[in-house]
């Protein structure tokens, strides 16, 4: 498996360059799916919490309510 | 809910300890039949079992814990504030989390102790179904959430299973 180091390097670059794609003016759609991608190597354990706080960073910033916290802490059983 | 007493004490099986109480707190203390652990709890805390049980275990670490009575609030059915080693702590249990996303039943009840203390313990010793590997993607979820949102109150979870002791900093 590829080390932790490795991995953020490359989805560092791969966040960049599709940032440079955009001009640095991703739309948000587009960092959705970033954003939802990265939760998911979190949540998995590919990366650790750190490196998923500095990757996350770099992406625009997702207008309120976040869908991602919905995806992490579930939907309240309403059964 | 269990009111601190000298009587809750015998049946804790731990003894009253001899020292004076601080004047500052006026605490009633309760310490550990070995080692520096003790549990000190203020006039009119109330402690439910479930956080006695969490409270037990830290005592038998070493640890000083301290149940506090909100000032104007002893009557109520408010749930104390501890401190264990001077950081505001939550204590929660989980028992009966049952359907297919047990991480995210966990993680909801991380979820439920923010803003209570910057540190959170979840006694799942009782929980059928828990392992490590569910307690730590739950720590996930819920760290996930709070950095999604920018909240850095949580500082520290432990979560105690069945077999396993999980600590995650926020900051590691």
């Amino acid at each position: 498996m590829q080390s932790l180091a490795k991995t953020v390097d490359e989805l560092q670059y791969r966040i960049e360059m599709d940032l440079a794609a955009f001009h640095g003016d991703m739309p948000e759609r587009n960092a959705l799916a970033w954003h939802g991608y990265l939760a998911g190597v979190f949540e998995w354990g590919i990366i650790d919490l750190r490196a998923y706080r500095v990757l996350r960073s770099m992406l625009p910033r997702i207008a309120p309510p976040s869908p991602i916290e919905v995806i992490f802490l579930g939907r309240p059983d309403t059964s | 809910m269990i009111r601190t007493t000298a009587s809750t004490a015998v049946n804790l099986g731990i003894r009253i300890a001899t020292f004076p109480l601080p004047e500052t707190q006026k605490a009633v203390i309760y310490a550990a039949n070995s080692g520096p652990g003790r549990l000190r709890a203020e006039p009119g805390a109330k402690i439910s079992q479930q956080e006695q049980d969490i409270a037990d275990l830290l005592v038998r670490e070493g640890r000083d814990v301290v149940a506090r009575a909100e000032p104007g609030r002893v009557h109520k059915e408010r749930r104390s504030d501890f401190f264990v080693d001077g950081t505001r702590t939550e204590l929660k249990t989980v028992s009966n989390l049952t359907g297919g996303d047990m991480s995210a039943g966990l993680a909801g009840r991380i979820q439920s102790g923010v803003g209570q203390g910057a540190h959170i313990i979840i006694d799942a010793r009782r929980q059928h179904g828990m392992t490590e590997a569910i307690a730590n993607r739950a720590i996930r979820r819920a760290y996930g959430a709070f950095a999604d949102r920018g909240d850095t109150r949580v500082q520290n979870i432990r979560v105690i299973g069945p077999d396993f002791d999980l600590r995650v900093p926020f900051n590691p």
